[in-house]
């Protein structure tokens, strides 16, 4: 099987409540890179890299242009069993993982469906049925992250994450926590 | 002060012999520069370069560099370039890590603090030794005979310090070690560069037998953790070159004695500003240096000119001059050049070097103010 096609969609994605975080980070609008790799064979894959701005070095704009350089290597390959290819990628591109990953989760998609499996049954097995959601609140009034808190709760939610130090005052980050809990 | 406008040009700089990596890595035959000019609302403008050393050597590459500028754009518009550590934090917190993105805005914000200042940027720095800086030749030959034909080469150009490449084969590398250092002459400066090429065992059994000769090495493993696990096991003094990118990598490799020698180059460590911080941990705690741009023309030269110019004379080895292996420049034969084997430094104010603006065609992207 051979790599014959790499299409890249950047698509703006707006969550229902704008995100604070400490330091005056903030996600209302983040973009997403979604990849498609086709195969001589009609198979394809797909991969998705989301990195959250200013949080982690890695950023959507820095996606494109890694995919690019490392397109020359991926064209023609083989894209079953994906750390043959993702080792010779980490030859060509010196690190930038955030923009392999959709790479190696577009291969690994192509692998499975090639082996006509889920996979996580190539990754080792499925050891659980259900896996539970957690619920990420936004650093904003204490009351309103309390809110926040019960209706993620009523639909069924019980792990919580609550963003602190968006405004810089402990105190008000104490009540959050009290609230919230 | 303000930036007012960033305009970035892509250039692509022609290397005179195409250059094959250490360990198969890929040949390559240009080098991808990016170029940037930072505009002011005060009339002044400021240039700056990022040119990796092609995209398999470090984490970095040219279309990097102009996606990370696309990114941090907006955060350092308006900021006043003079305070490079106000633009170095909005940097840091639009887009952690990507430190070889920032070197470009971080060089042109120096060039216009020294424009402004009417002094060199290594003197407003704090110290700009005038005495010019020995060039490190890159003898990248294979066999004995052509690494004493290119040595020779260098010599006869004035070359005082030399960066002898090894790796791969520890029979090939003792032997090019003992004739190099049998013909080495009195004051040259020879390192001898692994490029990362050596597992441990292959580390510990050339380091052992050219233990009598008392040599240096550059990079002689992987990892920080490589050579971590090595130093007590051999007496050689040690170099960190590719590793060696955050201040964090530089006290780490200081407090637990990794390195005698730190390589720094502007484009990884993320620019002058970061840079200065890695030459003061390095000279708190005894540990000497050499001063490389990346990669790229006289202006990346100059750059890092700049910087070996703010360490005392006895701990900086030698400098570099990537501009010597290119087919074109971009300034027109201004800004330090070779002369017999040496940088001198320029004593116009800021960086003493512009390109022609003739020879970077149109800029791929510009943010702010339109023309």
């Amino acid at each position: 099987m051979k790599i014959t096609r790499l299409t890249l969609w950047k698509v703006a994605l707006t969550s229902h409540e704008t995100y604070y975080m400490a330091s005056g980070k903030t996600c209302d609008t983040v973009d997403t890179i979604v990849l498609r790799i086709d195969t001589d064979e009609g198979l394809s894959g797909w991969g998705e890299v989301c990195p959250i701005p200013h949080y982690l070095p890695a950023y959507a704009n820095g996606v494109l242009p890694a995919i690019e350089e490392m397109a020359s290597v991926l064209l023609g390959a083989d894209p079953v069993g994906p750390e043959a290819l993702m080792a010779k990628l980490d030859a060509h591109l010196v690190d930038h993982r955030y923009a392999k990953s959709p790479i190696d989760i577009a291969l690994w998609d192509i692998t499975a469906k090639k082996a006509g499996l889920p996979l996580y049954s190539l990754l080792g097995g499925k050891r659980q049925e259900h896996l539970p959601l957690y619920h990420s609140i936004t650093c904003v009034e204490p009351d309103e992250m309390a809110r926040m808190a019960k209706d993620a709760h009523a639909k069924g939610m019980r792990q919580f994450q609550a963003k602190l130090g968006a405004d810089n005052d402990w105190q008000r980050d104490v009540e959050r926590l009290k609230k919230v809990r | 002060m303000k930036i007012t406008r960033i305009s970035v040009y892509h250039v692509d700089l022609p290397l005179e012999h195409p250059y094959w990596l250490s360990g198969g890595r890929l040949k390559f035959e240009v080098l991808d520069a990016t170029i940037v000019k930072i505009e002011t609302d005060a009339g002044v403008t400021g240039w700056g370069e990022g040119t990796p050393w092609g995209h398999t050597y470090v984490p970095a590459h040219g279309p990097g560099i102009r996606a990370g500028i696309e990114t941090m754009a907006p955060f350092v518009m308006g900021l006043d370039p003079r305070k490079v550590l106000e633009v170095e934090r909005a940097m840091d917190l639009s887009l952690p890590g990507h430190l070889y993105a920032k070197s470009p805005i971080d060089m042109a914000c120096w060039d216009i603090a020294g424009k402004v200042a009417g002094m060199p940027i290594a003197d407003l720095m704090g110290a700009g030794s005038r005495t010019p800086k020995p060039i490190a030749s890159s003898v990248g030959a294979k066999t004995i005979e052509e690494t004493r034909d290119v040595m020779e080469r260098y010599r006869s150009r004035g070359y005082v310090a030399h960066s002898v490449k090894i790796g791969g084969n520890v029979e090939r590398d003792i032997a090019r070690v003992q004739d190099v250092e049998s013909i080495r002459k009195p004051g040259e400066i020879v390192l001898y560069d692994v490029n990362r090429g050596w597992t441990r065992q292959q580390a510990l059994r050339v380091m052992s037998a050219c233990e009598n000769l008392n040599v240096m090495f550059e990079q002689p493993g992987e990892t920080l953790d490589d050579i971590a696990a090595i130093r007590n096991k051999h007496a050689s003094p040690v170099s960190l070159d590719e590793c060696l990118v955050t201040l964090q990598d530089a006290t780490r490799a200081a407090r637990d004695g990794l390195a005698e020698l730190f390589g720094i180059k502007l484009n990884r460590v993320g620019g002058l500003t970061k840079a200065a911080r890695i030459r003061d941990v390095a000279l708190s705690h005894g540990i000497d240096m050499f001063v490389m741009a990346t990669g790229g023309s006289v202006l990346a030269d100059a750059e890092a000119l700049h910087l070996a110019a703010t360490i005392p004379d006895d701990n900086c080895f030698a400098v570099w001059a990537c501009q010597d292996m290119l087919t074109v420049d971009i300034a027109g034969g201004r800004g330090p050049r070779n002369i017999d084997g040496h940088l001198h430094l320029p004593e116009e104010p800021g960086l003493g070097v512009e390109p022609d603006e003739s020879t970077l065609g149109d800029p791929v992207a510009v943010y702010g103010a339109e023309a």
